[in-house]
């Protein structure tokens, strides 16, 4: 999908769910950042999760897991946004693909 | 002075509730608003309020507990959330607080029905009084979990085991913080509570959890900080129940109080207040004159508020003569529940309720009962 480069935003359907987000991934000490929510994709005055491409495989599992799935998802490359598929479990890097 | 008023609100305050409120007073937040660091501070501190409160109820998902300014806004909510109307009935417990007595007053003006089941000699409700009363009709019951009078504990999972389906709305407002609330998400259909009594947090929190399953249906509508290019308001909780700017320095407050809770134990903080109440009690029982309305010592179906009523003296001079010659804050009169005391035979005069906190010492419950054994040994108006 990726080539492990670039930015994930991850957008949640409230703000209950990214304090819950947040704080799963801090207790497990993955990588990510709390951005203001892009209004390229959505128009709330909340936060999102921000990380890097190539640590979806760590942080989209866990959050499903735990049923914290965002709403929706969009690789970001500089001002341009793509939707991110969210599904089953992404699977480890499958090398450059269609995001 | 000795505060004998926490069925009222609790006092004092843990250190850690007051400075939390200060700090959120100092904060430039609006939390679930903006996406900087300090609005998503406040958001953080809501969060955990909201947790601390689902894990002190024992309702598990912190998303379907909803914040609101007191519990009578929680629990009118809640009621206008089932869509109650003329040809459903309601049962109620008879030793409801006009929080739940007046909303459902005016459900039955609106045709539905509503039956107050009464408590039994001894003061407390008979869950199979609810099951005989059960009709195909009963879309509802509630309960008020402790009366805030008599401090009579409802046996409210015996009453939800005896209406089978029927939903029941539980009014914790005397127990939540005061009494382990260990499995309320295991039945409990809808459950307000009060931030400010048992809680040990600020006044203005308050709120209502809702099951999942439940219908719910927001009392005011606006910005909720989700959604914002709808001019819906949102369905999904706790969303659903918070329309406006919340009261951030409030539940900061409930959030730190949340944590004193939890550290403290509120199994501990039961047993210290009972222990109280029966100190009282049995000091008080030996002024000449006194009755005890509801549990009495050595019943342990109660909190520890006791409410008292001393022959030939009115409840508000009691309450005076308490306040001015002990520094004693009690309150007299009816409590905001007319239905307990007229079950309790107390109506309309009322009575003169000690309800006792975490922070109350044996020597204040002990000078309480002898400052009664005093005030029952004076001359009385009318030569009682």
């Amino acid at each position: 999908m990726t080539d492990g480069q670039g930015e994930i935003i991850l957008v949640f359907p409230s703000n209950t769910r990214i304090l819950e987000a947040e704080e799963l991934l801090e207790e497990r000490g993955l990588p990510f950042i709390l951005v203001p929510v892009p209004k390229e994709v959505n128009p709330n005055c909340g936060l999102a999760i921000s990380l890097r491409a190539g640590d979806r495989g760590l942080i989209l599992p866990a959050l499903e897991e735990a049923g914290l799935l965002p709403q929706s998802a969009y690789l970001r490359n500089g001002d341009l946004f793509a939707d991110y598929p969210l599904g089953p479990s992404p699977e480890p890097d499958r090398g450059p693909g269609g995001a | 002075m000795i505060y004998l008023d926490n069925a009222a609100t609790s006092w004092p305050k843990p250190e850690v509730v007051i400075e939390a409120v200060e700090r959120a007073l100092r904060a430039p937040a609006s939390p679930g608003r903006s996406g900087h660091r300090p609005a998503h501070e406040a958001s953080r501190t809501v969060h955990r309020a909201r947790k601390g409160v689902a894990r002190l109820l024992g309702v598990g998902d912190p998303e379907r507990v909803a914040f609101a300014p007191n519990v009578t806004w929680a629990v009118n909510e809640a009621l206008w959330g089932l869509g109650l109307g003329p040809g459903d009935r309601v049962l109620s417990g008879a030793l409801e607080h006009n929080s739940t007595a007046r909303p459902l007053r005016l459900l039955e003006a609106r045709g539905v029905a509503w039956e107050a089941v009464p408590p039994g000699p001894d003061g407390l409700l008979d869950p199979e009084e609810f099951r005989r009363r059960l009709t195909p009709e009963t879309r509802l019951v509630v309960l008020n979990h402790a009366s805030n009078v008599t401090g009579a504990l409802a046996p409210a999972k015996a009453v939800k085991d005896a209406v089978g389906g029927v939903p029941v709305l539980l009014d914790t407002a005397q127990t939540a913080g005061a009494v382990p609330l260990d499995d309320l998400g295991g039945w409990a259909d809808l459950v307000c509570f009060t931030g400010h009594k048992g809680l040990l947090g600020p006044t203005g929190t308050g709120g209502l959890y809702v099951r999942e399953g439940v219908p719910f249906r927001p009392l005011a509508v606006g910005g909720s900080g989700s959604r914002s290019e709808s001019l819906e308001h949102p369905d999904f909780l706790p969303d659903a129940l918070e329309a406006g700017t919340q009261n951030t320095h409030g539940l900061a407050g409930l959030a730190a109080a949340c944590d004193f809770l939890l550290g403290t134990g509120v199994g501990r903080i039961r047993a210290h207040e009972l222990e109280l109440a029966e100190i009282f009690m049995e000091g008080a029982l030996k002024a000449p004159g006194l009755a005890i309305l509801g549990p009495g010592p050595g019943d342990p179906r109660r909190v520890a508020t006791v409410s008292v009523v001393l022959e030939g003296v009115s409840s508000s001079d009691l309450a005076r003569s308490l306040e001015e010659g002990y520094g004693i804050m009690t309150r007299a009169g009816l409590h905001c529940a007319p239905l307990t005391h007229q079950a309790a035979g107390s109506f309309p005069g009322g009575a003169t309720r000690f309800s006792f906190g975490f922070f109350n010492t044996r020597e204040e419950a002990e000078t309480a009962g002898r400052a009664l054994r005093e005030i029952a040994g004076r001359p009385r108006r009318g030569g009682a």
